[in-house]
């Protein structure tokens, strides 16, 4: 039986890989960071059950890491597929890691000595740690295999770093090989399955909420790293400048989504993680002020009503129904006014905040408009890749034997891709049984 | 339902509201007095005949456009209200001008096609011409001088400014005393007729002189110029002072020396959020000076607080002052590239009408000014 590639290491990705491996199918795992784990591995918890994200990842990154039938490739992306449904050649583009996974233990000794230890804005934490050019991109990595930042290594940039390279010195086992290149491999697979997730908008251009300008303005994925006890405080919220914990938070949803002139549709998880980030604020702190800002609530999954409800009446969370027209902040204290139009009087009204969080829109993934060009499949208006029938075959693309999991076919929780990442595996499995037996392409 | 209405609501995009009150929430109006915009959309979408023009609160928009650039429908708010005003005045209703009128009055006296004026008395020592392919707009600004003898405004520097900046460019422009005040306030006051008939004799005078290109130096005339005279058949380009000089500067046919004074610049709605005019007056201004920017600038700046000079109160004053104390703890120079700002800055300034607020040491001066002043002896 032909392989299968899965481009995307995010939940849906993973899932659709360990179907298919557990089924005996040999799976290549595409991921074009140097980890898997995707956007879920950044939450803190998931809702409406408030299990702890990594939790319930990690150990199925471990299985995809561990499998017999999985490969991963990270730091990887597809450059080429030719051929047809059933006889696939994918070319794909193998970044060069400088670190030879073969030996790396993944021990940290070279991230403790490198010279930019510190330096550099960590990815993982959208910057709110900083780490060196040799590193780990988060402590349960899959795999555990350190990579160097080909832009910011000093010898890898300049050909010169001090006196000697001081992450090789310090590496036991000899890893560190800064000779290694970039490598293409060609791959025969029968399948693929397309699960690349979304990106985040970046709420800076929307000037009324002062992001990037005013320091306890916050968006929604910066505040996951805040309140999990491994991110960048342990879990501590803290107000700038003074480091206090807040009084008073207030939740802005669909920043720049439901948006006619950004992205128009719902991102469909803002109101839920909302609700679920004001409740761990009310479990940190249960003095704190919560005013969740939204347009309308959308709670329509099993338990999420209920879980709204609770975060109402048993957190005492405040929902309003506004979109705040601004976030200003005052130049002595930082202290910031969130401006809107109170819908009780129809007057405009403003409300204190000590941190302000964006619930930005999720949009599809910077580089997928050049994966669709290299899959040959087709995208909606939005750039998501489009299904040949949202009602009967939400899993299959413009292209036979293409496949598409998760987010980046339309907005969805992390359940939801699961289940089309399972539904993608079973017709990817399907594709194959069929050129087995020597009938047609699917 | 009316012809109005429907374009009140449907060219404007006010069906596309979904009240989610973030205009109000923005409005710098709204936190003076009770003003929302969008009840006045929800308003006008449940009243086929628009008879909520009737309401004085109509005249409190001061058309700065801070609602429309974070609508997430891109409802049009100030097209919408400028079509309800011009409803409101057709029924014989208008804002209360501040000035008393007089200002509006002056316009309306011009737009007779037998008024002779001697709008030109300020050109002495200047190069112009009578007829050619570039003409400069003077606007209101012969007239402000004497209306605002108190504040002391010094517009017509202004005007000669430009010309002098463009005469060292070595160009001549068209100077026209039969020119036209441009018609903005009466349009955004609703008495589109009058609007409409200076729009004609403007057009049609630019046409017999040959204009190809016409240069203003107030953001006003630049909004009313290039996008109202569109749809009033114009086909002539219209610059501002600070584009034209920013392209001049760059092609070498200006040249200046700069200043080392900081200065912050206070973009005009009309050129800025109306006109997307926000890198051109900063290119000129980092050549003649050290530019430093408030807080709040580009689409997000603060307003000046009067639009079309209509209702000017309490909250005008209140929005100027804080505008005006943002300046002051950015720069020691606040240049303006609209010569009302200018005149509303001013007023605030020497008013002091805020009580109990700080009110900064600041110079005021518009960017044709400055330019001028730093113009180097020697251009071509």
């Amino acid at each position: 039986m032909k392989d299968v590639l899965v481009i995307g290491g995010g939940v849906a990705g993973i899932q659709a890989a360990l179907d298919l491996a557990e089924k005996g199918v040999k799976v290549h795992l595409v991921e074009r960071t140097p980890s898997i784990g995707g956007r879920m591995a950044q939450l803190d918890k998931t809702f409406p059950t408030m299990d702890c994200s990594i939790c319930i990842l990690a150990p199925k990154m471990a299985d995809c890491g561990d499998h017999p039938n999985i490969t991963l490739h990270t730091c990887s992306e597809v450059t080429g597929l030719e051929g047809e449904s059933g006889n696939f050649q994918a070319t794909v583009l193998k970044h060069a890691r400088h670190v030879d996974a073969s030996k790396c233990t993944g021990c940290g000794k070279c991230t403790e000595a490198c010279r930019m230890k510190g330096r550099i804005p960590n990815e993982f934490d959208f910057g709110l740690r900083k780490r060196g050019a040799i590193y780990l991109p988060f402590l349960q990595a899959v795999p555990r295999v350190m990579n160097i930042d080909s832009k910011k290594c000093l010898f890898l940039k300049a050909g010169k770093c001090g006196d000697k390279q001081l992450c090789k010195e310090a590496c036991e086992r000899g890893a560190i090989d800064f000779d290694q290149k970039d490598e293409t491999l060609k791959l025969d697979v029968g399948a693929v399955i397309v699960a690349t997730g979304f990106d985040l908008f970046d709420p800076s251009e929307m000037f009324e909420y002062g992001y990037g300008r005013l320091a306890n303005v916050r968006t929604a994925m910066e505040y996951e790293r805040l309140i999990c006890a491994s991110g960048p405080t342990g879990g501590h919220l803290e107000v700038e400048p003074s480091k206090e914990h807040p009084k008073s938070m207030v939740f802005i949803q669909c920043v720049g989504a439901r948006d006619l002139r950004r992205s128009p549709f719902c991102c469909s998880v803002c109101c839920m993680y909302a609700t679920k980030e004001a409740v761990l604020v009310k479990e940190h702190y249960p003095d704190t002020e919560c005013t969740i800002f939204n347009v309308d609530m959308r709670a329509l999954g099993k338990g999420f009503e209920e879980f709204v409800e609770r975060a109402r009446n048993e957190y005492g969370v405040r929902f309003v129904r506004a979109r705040p027209g601004q976030v200003t902040e005052d130049p002595v204290t930082k202290k910031l006014s969130v401006w809107y139009e109170d819908p009780s009087s129809g007057r405009v009204a403003s409300m204190d905040a000590d941190i302000v969080v964006l619930a930005t829109a999720l949009v599809p993934g910077a580089g997928t408009v050049e994966l669709a060009r290299v899959l040959g499949v087709e995208l909606d208006e939005h750039a998501f890749f489009k299904v040949t029938d949202p009602l009967m075959e939400p899993v299959v693309s413009t292209r036979p034997g293409v496949f598409i999991a998760g987010y980046c076919e339309t907005p969805k929780d992390i359940p939801e891709s699961v289940a089309q990442a399972s539904g993608a595996a079973a017709r990817a499995y399907e594709v194959l049984k069929r050129k087995k037996g020597g009938a047609a392409n699917a | 339902m009316s012809a109005e209405k429907t374009q009140a609501v449907e060219s404007t995009r006010a069906y596309y509201c979904v009240e989610c009150g973030k205009c109000t929430g923005i409005c710098p109006v709204s936190r003076g007095l009770e003003y929302s915009p969008r009840r006045m959309v929800k308003r006008a979408l449940e009243d086929p005949e628009l008879e909520f023009v009737h309401d004085s609160q109509i005249w409190n928009c001061l058309t700065c456009k801070l609602c429309s650039g974070v609508c997430p429908s891109g409802v049009d708010y100030i097209d919408f209200i400028k079509i309800v005003r011009s409803r409101a005045y057709s029924q014989g209703l208008s804002g209360s001008c501040s000035q008393g009128g007089q200002l509006n009055t002056m316009a309306r006296l011009m737009a007779s096609d037998r008024l002779a004026q001697n709008r030109n008395f300020w050109t002495e020592g200047l190069d112009i011409a009578e007829k050619g392919e570039v003409m400069y707009f003077s606007g209101c600004l012969p007239y402000f001088d004497t209306v605002f003898e108190d504040l002391k405004p010094d517009t017509l520097d202004i005007a000669k400014s430009t010309v002098k900046v463009l005469n060292a460019a070595g160009i001549r422009p068209v100077v026209s005393p039969a020119e036209r005040c441009c018609g903005h306030d009466l349009l955004w006051g609703g008495d589109a007729v009058s609007y409409r008939a200076l729009a004609r004799q403007n057009i049609r005078e630019m046409k017999r002189l040959g204009v190809k290109t016409v240069v203003t130096s107030c953001a006003e005339c630049y909004r009313t110029l290039s996008q109202d005279y569109k749809e009033m058949g114009a086909d002539f380009e219209v610059k501002h002072i600070s584009q034209l000089s920013a392209e001049l500067l760059d092609q070498g046919k200006l040249r200046v020396k700069p200043s080392g004074k900081k200065v912050t610049l206070h973009d005009a709605c009309r050129l800025g959020r109306h006109s997307g005019v926000y890198d051109q007056p900063r290119e000129v201004l980092r050549k003649i000076a050290e530019l430093v920017e408030m807080p709040r600038n580009k689409a997000a700046a603060g307003c000046c607080g009067v639009g079309a000079f209509l209702t000017c109160g309490a909250h005008s004053k209140r929005i100027q002052v804080e505008r005006l104390i943002e300046a002051g703890a950015t720069a020691g120079i606040l240049v303006t590239e609209c010569p009302k700002c200018q005149i509303h800055f001013k007023c605030a300034l020497k008013d002091k009408p805020v009580p109990g607020a700080k009110m900064p040491e600041l110079e005021i001066i518009d960017l044709a000014s400055l330019l001028a002043r730093s113009l180097e002896a020697g251009n071509p």
